[in-house]
This record gives structure tokens, sequence and C-alpha cells, in this order.
């Protein structure tokens, strides 16, 4: 691809992104095809501050994980009572992370 | 989510649970509709229960045999408690024949809750039971 639409591409959607993954996420852009750019363009990204803020609020019932699919275990959260208050409090460290892996979970599926 | 956190995650889950249930049995008076020891975040800071609230009590009134009882404090309770027998023998067996079915099994459970015609009735279903939770507790 274009190296400038990667470069705009990486500056408006680096925050989707752990630091240390937009390395390999740039080589991996340069190398895809033309043809995939609106799929790239059109790729449903979770913000990691939003799903923090779901978190705060309704991690409770697991909204987050649905939200960012861990269907499995958003429904084992919202069943155990957010894993008995312990587990809500633990996600609230941890979703951002999570996001951000499910985010490159989905663009790697792109690349290959 | 990969193989080896997901059995990890849910045998520490189960066991968290079984030590729960066993603190509870000890120390906790839930003979008596009381509120006993809740750890629930929501409950707390807003004073109505969740929808998987009374899940305890239900599952100790499982493990004495009355059916009626559990059934009355919470319905998710026979849910949880066909999971905490089934999933330990479950990965247990799995880790022993090195066979991955039950991972297997929840990627295919992921599947199909994301499909519309399942997820809506599942969800409709814990919201009658949290509206069923919160005139149970709260009145």
């Amino acid at each position: 691809m274009d190296a400038q639409k990667v470069e705009m591409y990486l500056m408006m959607n680096s925050k989707y992104f752990e630091s240390h993954q937009i390395p390999f996420i740039h080589d991996q852009l340069m190398k895809m095809d033309e043809s995939k750019y609106l799929m790239l363009q059109s790729l449903d990204l979770k913000d990691p501050t939003t799903i923090l803020v779901v978190s705060l609020f309704g991690g409770h019932f697991g909204i987050d994980r649905f939200l960012i699919g861990d269907t499995g275990l958003g429904v084992a959260k919202l069943l155990t009572c957010g894993g008995l208050g312990i587990w809500s409090i633990v996600d609230w460290f941890l979703i951002m992370g999570r996001t951000r892996e499910t985010n490159l979970a989905k663009l790697t599926q792109l690349f290959y | 989510m990969k193989k080896d956190r997901l059995y990890f995650f849910t045998m520490l889950a189960t066991i968290a649970g079984y030590a729960w249930l066993l603190w509870n049995e000890k120390y906790s008076n839930l003979q008596e509709n009381t509120a006993g020891t809740s750890l629930c975040l929501f409950r707390h800071f807003t004073g109505i229960p969740c929808p998987s609230c009374g899940t305890t009590h239900a599952l100790l009134a499982l493990s004495h045999l009355h059916i009626a009882d559990a059934f009355y404090f919470n319905p998710i309770g026979f849910i949880l408690a066909l999971a905490m027998l089934i999933l330990p023998v479950w990965i247990i067996r799995d880790a022993i024949v090195k066979q991955d079915s039950f991972y297997v099994f929840y990627r295919r459970m992921e599947l199909l809750l994301s499909k519309r015609w399942v997820a809506i009735p599942f969800f409709l279903l814990v919201a009658c039971n949290w509206i069923w939770n919160i005139y149970k507790y709260t009145s």
C-alpha cells in the first residue's frame, strides 16, 4: 500500500493499538494490497477509553466483554455477579489492553 | 482467548467458587432469607440486586437438595451448579487424553451466542430474572 496512506492510517488509528505493535502493523500495511484499503477503513475497531468507561459502569454485567467480542467471558461475568465483584474490578485494569489485543486480531484477519 | 488461558481461568474460577461456597456454608447464616455476605458491587452502590444476586443462596440450597428453594433464590444457580460440577472434570479429562474438546465447545458456544436469535432470548431471560430478583429482594 502507498506509504502516505499507511502513515495517515497509523496517525489516525494508533490509539487503537499497543505502541509496540505499531512497527509490525506498519510493515504489514505496506505489504498489503491496495484493494483492501476500503475494508481497512471500515474495520470496526473499539476505542480502549470508551470500553474502560463501559467497564467502570457496566463491567459488572459483562457488557465490556460483550462489546469487545469475548462473549463467553461476558456471560460468565454476567452470571457470577461480575466474578463475585472481584473480576469486574480486575477488568478495570485489564480491559484496555485486551481491547487493543482484539483490535489487532481484527486487523490481522485482513492481512492474511 | 487462547486454550491454556481459558483452561487456567476456568479452573481458577471453579476453585474460587467452591472456596466461596465453603466459606459461606461455614460462616454465614443463609438459612434465613437475609442478605448474607454480598460481594456484589452493584448492590452495594445502588441498593438494587443484580441479575445474579442470590446465586450463593441457590447453590447452597442445591447442595442441601432443596431444589424449590434454589429455584426461588435464583435459577441461575442451576446453570452455575452444572458448570461447577462438569467443567473441572472436563478440563482434567482434556488434560489427560490431550484433547481440546472443551475449548472447541467454548468457541462454538461463543459463536452461537453472537447470533441474534440466540442472544435476544438469552438476554430477555436474564432480564426477566433480574426483574424477579428486584421484586424478591427489595420488597
